[in-house]
């Protein structure tokens, strides 16, 4: 019988063929009980928990999150912000990075290649809003020389769900 | 903040963003509400749609698509057809993790996860570029996640 073995890029975690079906099929179905997935998969409910419960020990299988539509909680403006910084010591990326982890308003950031040191999407509820934490905050963050910022005009997709 | 929320409803919101495992019961304790109301308004959210769903995170690392590439497109020509029929490509690709029409000079940008640049390169050559109206992309690779979240500041 063979048993294809992929063995990720994080060396301690290997996932067989029945694991990448329950991947997926609980990305798919988030809110599906353990039978419900266990039955997509084809197997009983027993050993559909126990990997479930490995994958989770092995961190393949984080949190589980609500998601919230931006608009309705009138959160209407994605803007992209490239950062430029001043210098590049260990110390001022360690302290820009932390700051992005604790501002609320930045909910995405990448240490990027290329003409940018970080690339951050911002959410906020208006132009005028964003101008504002421009200027009292990104600006004021730790190494910052410039930010480029782009608005986005639409959200065309938005995915936590990854492609296995 | 629109109209139809009030205090109690961003709080519930800020409470199920903090933490999805919380129960009914839980929930409605933290927010110093008895369960009955407390589920009436999870369940208006819902119908709302503020509350979309209920996801479960998979470590983009330990399976081996911890590689993000950014990229801006620009397409040949913009046309609303041309432009929906890009929209519709890119949410049907499911490398395509997100996609933003954006103002100025780029039309979109996308985020898109991969295992590593040489999986991005065939991907590109592959998919991405035969994507329909495609002209140009910029492709610059993340070379750390600092923060993904979808945590909302409300």
């Amino acid at each position: 019988m063979g048993v294809v073995m992929l063995m990720s890029r994080a060396a301690d975690v290997s996932l067989d063929t029945t694991d990448w079906k329950i991947l997926r099929a609980i990305q798919e179905h988030p809110s599906l009980a353990i039978v419900g997935i266990a039955e997509k998969v084809g197997l009983s409910e027993a050993p559909c928990w126990r990997r479930l419960k490995r994958m989770e020990s092995d961190g393949v299988l984080r949190r589980q999150l609500f998601v919230l539509n931006q608009n309705a909680v009138g959160l209407n403006i994605n803007v992209f912000a490239h950062v430029r910084l001043r210098q590049h010591d260990e110390l001022t990326l360690e302290s820009l990075e932390r700051a992005a982890r604790d501002q609320c308003e930045i909910i995405e950031c990448f240490s990027m290649t290329g003409g940018s040191d970080y690339l951050l999407r911002v959410v906020v509820g208006s132009v005028e809003d964003y101008e504002r934490f421009l200027k009292k905050v990104l600006l004021h963050l730790p190494g910052v020389a410039a930010v480029n910022s782009s608005i986005a005009l639409k959200t065309v997709k938005m995915t936590m769900n990854l492609p296995i | 903040m629109s109209p139809e929320l009030d205090a109690i409803d961003l709080r519930i919101l800020r409470e199920l963003q903090k933490n999805a495992d919380l129960t009914m019961h839980e929930l409605a304790q933290n927010i110093g509400l008895s369960h009955t109301p407390c589920w009436r308004r999870y369940n208006r959210l819902k119908q709302l749609g503020v509350i979309l769903k209920k996801v479960v995170v998979v470590d983009a690392e330990k399976i081996g698509k911890g590689l993000n590439a950014l990229c801006t497109v620009v397409l040949e020509h913009h046309d609303e057809k041309s432009l929906v029929a890009f929209e519709k490509a890119a949410r049907d690709c499911p490398q395509i993790m997100e996609c933003y029409a954006m103002a100025g000079a780029r039309d979109y940008l996308l985020r898109i996860a991969v295992a590593s640049v040489a999986e991005y390169e065939q991907f590109m050559k592959q998919t991405l570029l035969h994507l329909p109206g495609i002209n140009a992309v910029d492709t610059n690779f993340a070379l750390k996640t600092v923060k993904l979240s979808v945590e909302l500041p409300i």
